[in-house]
């Protein structure tokens, strides 16, 4: 009789989706997590990230306010007190995981897991070493950053995410670095909020577009947003060296120099897979572990879900990841759906994704229909005070099916919810061109797109 | 009731056909069987057939094209009248329609202008009534408000609408191109909805495949050192096979059936019939036997759909013939309550014209059950493949003589051994082997068969 039906290693979103998942399905469940729960989203990415990029927004608005005949407010953003209101948001939803773990009735453990064998694993905790059984396990140790190393620039020279938003004010002048292993281009909301709160910014990619995953005029489009910004943005540049208050980069053939006295890497993180002793469960994995759309490993009972999986990288990814897993775990029989899941970038404005862009669905052969429209003609956009913004939807030709939409602009996050619904649901770009949206809003773009691509 | 006459699909790649000539004129009698219209493909003509009697009221003219699964004409019974909403199938050229209709013009369509009020004019463009089959009773014939509010109460026959299984629009279209039913299609979505996977998979599976298997130019046996291509029927084999294998817990149950009550009831039902020409098979005793016995073990009768086992109320039970090329598995439909007679002779049909190449789509899709045979080829025992997504798959094997005891007497015994090859993730071994026990009892006591 194992002591646990279920234990969940990791208690970041994949971890904590997973042990809800599988209490819910009638599971005992413990979760081993050392730190603070919420993991990387939680703690040092998404939310923090986001409450300084909704920071910065503010503050672009309220430097606009003489603009939109209210008041003339200040210039200057204040770092430390984001900072301050970030600590309390984060340990605020840290603690209502918390909260939710103890209503499922599922143990939370600190400590740090390794397997001994396929159905124990020992514990280092601070209560001394331990060791527990369980018919099922779910690994969901997420991604460790790992910043690059730059010869001439000293380790604490190089932030990441984390650390970044640890500071008492922002760096500057400051290299971000984009590009990473999954390409979740979350280097241009740090670009983004770092010039936005004044610093003086680089941003090199090592891509020759912006964001691989967008084509070419919506990259632009976010190209724009950022120079708008003040940010200077280098594509197809990567960093050779430093010398403490410059950083040389090179696009192969010539060299430049850009001011840097620090460099920020958010993009560059691997699956952490380290001190789980992989081995003695059995489990295979190189750089990640591989698993289906059912979540399972090589080893049947073991199931791993989140960034440890390697691929997007992404929290919504591995909350659901997370919750497919618990229930597998459980002895359910679900299976992953990411081909719908929306990308957003909190980047001012918005820039936003789900699905193929029309490159890549050329790519595949496919017959495709294009349709965009330009948000500076849209009253909601202009309302906000926008002056440009760009919507892209991509369709098959033959079928009508719904294969992409991209955005530039504000509102792009309402745009891509409705898209990536409209996607999941399986809706044709036809039944999309035919809705009926609310007037003025940012939907209207969406549906106007859909019928250019009508013709 | 009015009678759909559509474009069939006569290939895995056919996504229209041309109505290229109308053998019964608009308005014209037709009976069961007679040919309707002349369909042209890219590759053949085919003679589309009345599938009852009563009057063609065309709803194209000769030369359109029309998408797959469209209705090119009706039959109407006696004294009926087209379905209210019945508009004239679109013709592929305008496969996608404009997003606003003008008010007025939406029900015309390229057709002569129908005298109506504009009131009748939009109302009937607000409800979707096609205004050619409201009948005026306004002045010189006129449509009036009140004859499009009559044809909007008038019961909708349009039945192949009616009671759709939930399903995504992606689904729905993708169905359409296909021509395939979407009442036989198994939804894994949320609530058991249709996905375009799921048509996808539907599409690959032998429901749709065989037709374009006809195609297939005959072969005979290949050379030693020739290579088969994995393409067509054999490329579709390989991967629902591999693929079953993949997705299900399959696991074989073998029970050995004395069979010397049916040999003895099988040799007086081939002397008895053969004036009428009808042969039965121990398959068709198998399959007799399966289809009462599924009556009480419904487990076996089923599929799974997403999270959820579903049991089907009917029936239909594939039986597996060998060609040349492969395999396929018609379906004997309704199988539960056809007597034994009229399996033997619907899976004498079916297999003769599986080998003919001539079975239709109805032939091929919707089996709930499987049955295959290898005894004629000497195989005892074995362990077939459920194909998908029925939970099972029931093999029969060679009828050989043994020695049994009576007493202690040695006597000689006829006896069969039946392969059961179930999805462990939706039965158990034991209710299998109730059901299979079930199957035994039949054969063994072949009598109770025929009541």
């Amino acid at each position: 009789m194992a002591d646990y039906d279920v234990i969940v290693i990791g208690g970041g979103p994949a971890g904590y989706a997973a042990a809800l998942a599988a209490a819910a399905n009638g599971a005992t469940v413990a979760l081993v997590e050392p730190e603070r729960l919420g993991g990387a989203c939680v703690n040092h990415s998404c939310i923090p990230t986001n409450t300084f990029t909704n920071a910065l927004a503010t503050h672009i608005d309220a430097r606009e306010l003489d603009v939109h005949g209210v008041i003339e407010a200040g210039e200057r953003f204040h770092w430390a007190r984001a900072v301050a209101r970030k600590d309390v948001l984060v340990r605020l939803l840290a603690e209502g995981i918390g909260t939710a773990l103890r209503q499922r009735k599922v143990r939370h453990l600190p400590g740090r897991a390794s397997f001994r064998d396929p159905a124990t694993i020992d514990i280092r905790g601070a209560d001394g070493p331990s060791s527990l059984s369980a018919e099922a396990f779910v690994i969901a140790t997420g991604a460790r950053w790992e910043p690059p190393m730059i010869p001439g620039m000293a380790p604490e020279q190089v932030l990441t995410a984390d650390s970044v938003l640890a500071l008492p004010a922002a760096p500057s002048p400051a290299l971000v670095l984009g590009g990473g292993p999954a390409e979740t281009a979350f280097a241009l909301e740090y670009a983004a909020l770092l010039a936005g709160a004044g610093a003086a910014v680089t941003l090199a990619v090592p891509s020759e577009r912006l964001v691989p995953a967008l084509d070419a005029e919506i990259a632009q489009a976010a190209a724009t947003f950022l120079s708008d910004l003040g940010v200077q943005v280098c594509c197809g540049w990567t960093p050779v060296r430093g010398d403490g208050v410059s950083v040389t980069l090179t696009n192969g053939e010539a060299e430049i120099e850009a001011r840097a006295g620090a460099v920020v890497a958010v993009d560059a993180r691997r699956p952490h897979v380290a001190g789980l002793n992989l081995v003695a469960a059995g489990v295979t994995a190189a750089d990640r572990i591989a698993v289906g759309p059912d979540c399972r490993t090589n080893v049947p009972h073991i199931f791993a879900a989140g960034d440890v999986t390697g691929g997007a990288m992404l929290s919504g990814a591995a909350a659901h990841m997370g919750e497919v897993a618990g229930v597998n775990a459980a002895g359910g029989m679900a299976h992953t759906q990411l081909r719908t899941l929306p990308h957003l970038l909190h980047t001012v404005p918005e820039l936003a994704w789900v699905g193929q862009s029309e490159a890549v669905a050329r790519a595949t052969g496919v017959q495709v229909r294009v349709g965009q429209a330009d948000l500076s003609f849209n009253p909601r956009a202009v309302a906000l005070g926008s002056r440009q913004g760009l919507v892209k939807v991509v369709a098959d030709a033959g079928l009508g099916e719904l294969l992409g939409v991209q955005v530039a602009g504000p509102g792009a996050g309402e745009i891509i919810a409705v898209a990536a619904a409209l996607m999941q649901a399986e809706v044709t770009v036809d039944d999309l061109a035919a809705m009926v949206a609310w007037h003025p809003s940012m939907t209207e773009g969406l549906i106007e797109a859909a019928r250019r691509s009508l013709g | 009731m009015a009678i759909a006459v559509l474009i069939p699909k006569l290939g895995m790649t056919m996504t229209e056909g041309c109505v290229a000539e109308w053998k019964i004129p608009d308005g014209g009698q037709v009976a069961v069987g007679e040919i309707v219209y002349v369909l042209e493909t890219e590759k053949i003509n085919f003679d589309v057939e009345a599938e009852g009697p009563g009057v063609v009221r065309h709803l194209v003219p000769e030369g359109t094209k029309l998408p797959v699964g469209a209705a090119a004409a009706y039959i109407l019974a006696p004294g009926e009248v087209l379905p209210a909403g019945v508009q004239p199938a679109i013709p592929v050229a305008a496969a996608f329609p404009p997003v606003t209709a003008v008010p007025g013009t939406g029900a015309a369509l390229g057709q002569e202008r129908i005298s109506a009020t504009p009131i009748a004019r939009r109302l009937a463009n607000e409800r979707g009534i096609n205004l050619n089959q409201v009948a005026g009773t306004g002045p010189g014939g006129r449509i009036t408000e009140a004859d499009v509010l009559a044809a909007a109460q008038a019961p909708r026959a349009a039945a192949p609408v009616a009671e759709m299984a939930p399903a995504s629009p992606l689904a729905r279209r993708l169905a359409e191109q296909l021509g395939i039913d979407l009442h036989r299609v198994r939804g894994t979505g949320p609530g058991g909805r249709i996905t375009k996977e799921d048509v996808e998979a539907a599409a690959a599976g032998p429901a749709v495949t065989a037709p374009a298997a006809v195609a297939v130019s005959r072969q005979t046996s290949p050379a030693a050192g020739a290579a088969i291509p994995l393409r067509g029927m054999r490329g579709i084999i390989a991967e629902r096979m591999h693929s079953s294998l993949q997705e299900m817990a399959q696991l074989t149950l073998g029970m050995s059936v004395m069979m010397d009550e049916a040999v003895k009831l099988r040799g007086q039902l081939v002397q008895e019939w053969a004036e009428e020409g009808i042969r039965p098979s121990y398959t068709d005793l198998v399959v007799r036997a399966v289809a009462k016995a599924l009556a009480r073990h419904p487990r076996l009768n089923a599929c799974i759909a997403g999270n959820r086992i579903e049991l089907l109320s009917d029936v239909h039970i594939g039986v597996a013939v060998a060609l040349d090329e492969g395999l396929l598995v018609p379906v004997v439909r309704d199988a539960g309550r056809l007597p034994l007679k009229e399996i033997a002779v619907e899976t004498a049909r079916l297999a003769a014209a599986a080998r003919a190449g001539a079975l239709g789509p109805d032939d091929l899709s919707g089996g709930t059950f499987a049955v295959t045979a290898l005894g004629m080829h000497g195989v005892e025992f074995f362990t077939p493949i459920i194909n998908p997504p029925n939970v099972a798959i029931l093999g029969v094997g060679v009828i050989r003589s043994v020695t049994g005891w009576e007493a202690d007497r040695p006597v000689q015994r006829q006896e069969m051994t039946l392969s059961l090859t179930i999805d462990h993730r939706a039965v158990d071994g034991a209710p299998a082997a109730a059901f299979l026990g079930a199957v035994r009892d039949l054969l063994e006591a072949p009598y109770r068969m025929l009541v």
